[in-house]
């Protein structure tokens, strides 16, 4: 009875509401994607020739190939060179053979031949970045080198070879993050680290944010249906108007849900349920957010305007737009300002849950006092 | 048989309705007029259940209205001023949406018989293509889909031509003489109420619409 009724109304706006409904995952997926082609555009190609063909030299490369602004690609020699006069690389560096013995014999030079044009504008840069590794690798092995010659000269038990001596300093390095520092004024407790996570266009910001207009949008049905003038014939109906709310409320809700369960899977490679209930009780946060406006509002026009603004201004107060980070740390109940900050931190808001509590009975109550 | 005593409604400060009284006996066609503001639209509504009285009783075939709310809602059919349908839906959907939600499950062929009655043919056009006329028609077909027993018009016949005008009167007519209903309703159009209605109540004090109806012969109820 209900459903057939709603099927009715629904038909004849299924276009526009299976785009609203699908939105958020389409433009997040289109988003991140973009924004990952324009990343890759950003990147610096350049072009290695590995002569050595070692373990060393294919560590190096590894290495390199985990540089962010580095698109490296492996060649020969002469076509890595023919590629950089015609301008399609920005510069070409040749790991020469006996790069790995060099190195393990502690000698640190001439292991690498850089060539570069005159429009190789990233050369020095790339090339620092090159040469500061290559140093790494070089302190590394002398290290290695001394403690093994340590090793022979005090007639050690113990046998390390060279490449475990390096593995272990890696491991020591990594487990006392050397490089990273710590900052503090003077008499403040709070300090800030480099490795501080930010939420800045993350995926779970973009959708963030696409979802709070969509459930916006997605609700005008509230203003155009409970402000209609054939709400009246619900009075010699066997269910009552606020029955009919509540259980469009319930399908536009399910269905909403199930859309958002595809989103976490397309989107995260893991299924973690926690998560996901994190992110339906977001949705619920921007359903009970909608009824909260519609219900104010008799006009659609005054809804299609304020309601961008208010999901534009959560989402700026969640930190997708801006870092908020150091703000929400000085005042941390600013961050339950909005409930994007709360999905972003993967953590469900106190405040907003009571809020999605406490605009239902209100809308039940205000929908339940239509008629005498 | 309708009974009204003594209702009273007032909006903030401003008192609209003081101590009305009315009955409507089955078998009758009783015709509310008076001027814009006069408060035939909430006395309409206060009957129809939209909206309470301040003070006062209703009474529906010997049913209180305060003990018997959702039986007494059953009983009424509802026609109010503004054309309340689903625009973007057609004749057909509009009756079959309401027919799903009515107490009586009635079907297609029923609700396409209740249009068919009111010489609404245009069963699957789109509501918002149909005339003036036609919607009126419609507005009023979808209040009979229960087959209420009080029939509460509020101007069903505003703003649409002769002969729509005269078919839906004739069909109100034909309601209450052969099925015994009670019907109130308002209009603004003298003729159609001299005409088709069996007394008339008027709201406010206005002379003019007592010296009209005197000089007609129409029996007026005393509010």
């Amino acid at each position: 009875m209900f459903l057939f009724t709603r099927m009715l109304l629904l038909k004849k706006q299924l276009v526009p509401t299976l785009i609203w409904l699908l939105m958020p995952l389409i433009l997040t997926v289109v988003v991140v994607q973009w924004g990952n082609a324009a990343a890759r555009d950003a990147q610096i190609p350049i072009a290695i020739v590995d002569e050595d063909h070692s373990e060393l030299s294919r560590a190096f490369i590894q290495e390199l190939q985990q540089m962010d602004l580095l698109t490296i690609q492996l060649m020969g020699k002469q076509k890595a060179l023919y590629a950089l006069e015609k301008n399609q690389l920005d510069s070409v560096f040749i790991i020469k053979r006996n790069f790995e013995k060099e190195l393990r014999n502690n000698k640190r030079n001439q292991l690498i031949e850089a060539y570069s044009t005159n429009r190789s504008y990233f050369y020095f840069a790339v090339k620092e970045n090159i040469s500061s590794l290559a140093q790494r690798k070089a302190t590394q092995a002398k290290a290695a080198h001394e403690v093994k010659n340590l090793l022979n000269k005090y007639d050690s038990d113990i046998e390390w070879s060279f490449d475990e001596i390096v593995a272990q300093g890696q491991q020591r390095e990594e487990r006392y993050e050397l490089l990273t520092v710590d900052f503090s004024y003077y008499n403040e407790n709070e300090s800030s680290s480099p490795t501080e996570k930010t939420n800045l266009l993350t995926s779970w910001g973009i959708w963030a944010f696409f979802t709070l207009i969509s459930t916006f949008y997605l609700f005008d049905w509230v203003i155009k249906e409970s402000n209609h003038p054939v709400v009246v014939r619900w009075l010699q109906s066997k269910i009552s108007y606020i029955t009919y709310f509540f259980s469009t409320l319930a399908v536009y809700l399910l269905i909403m849900l199930v859309i958002d369960i595809l989103t976490y899977r397309i989107i995260e490679t893991q299924f973690i349920w926690s998560e996901v209930l994190v992110m339906l009780v977001f949705r619920l946060t921007c359903v009970a957010l909608a009824l909260f406006v519609a219900v104010h509002l008799k006009q659609v026009l005054s809804y299609y305007f304020i309601t961008p603004i208010l999901a534009l201004l959560l989402a700026l107060l969640g930190g997708v737009f801006i870092p908020m980070e150091r703000f929400f740390a000085k005042w941390p109940i600013m961050s339950e300002l909005s409930p994007v900050y709360a999905l972003l931190q993967w953590d469900v808001s106190l405040v907003w849950s009571v809020f999605i509590v406490l605009i239902c009975m209100y809308v039940y109550r205000k929908e339940s006092n239509r008629f005498a | 048989m309708l009974e009204v005593k003594n209702i009273s409604k007032k909006y903030r400060s401003h008192e609209i309705l003081q101590n009305v009284s009315m009955h409507i006996a089955r078998g009758e066609v009783v015709g509310l007029v008076g001027q814009n503001g006069a408060g035939k639209s909430t006395f309409l509504q206060i009957v129809a259940t939209v909206m309470s009285a301040n003070s006062g009783d209703l009474m529906l075939d010997g049913l209180s209205y305060n003990c018997n709310l959702k039986a007494i809602r059953r009983q009424i059919g509802y026609v109010p001023q503004e054309v309340a349908l689903w625009e973007q839906l057609t004749v057909r959907e509009n009756m079959l949406f309401f027919a799903k939600l009515s107490w009586t499950k009635l079907s297609e062929e029923q609700c396409r018989a209740i249009c068919v009655n009111m010489q609404l043919h245009e069963w699957d056009k789109q509501v918002s293509k149909l005339s003036g006329g036609m919607k009126r028609k419609l507005n009023i077909a979808l209040s009979l889909i229960d087959d209420p027993q009080l029939l509460l018009l509020d101007e069903p016949t505003v703003g649409i031509d002769l002969k729509s005008k005269t078919e839906i009167a004739h069909f109100l007519t034909q309601q209450a003489k052969e099925h015994q209903k009670m019907i109130l309703y308002t209009s603004h159009d003298m003729k159609e109420i001299t005409t088709y209605c069996d007394r008339v109540y008027i709201m406010g004090e206005d002379s003019f619409y007592y010296d009209y109806l005197q000089e007609k012969g129409i029996t007026i109820g005393k509010m």
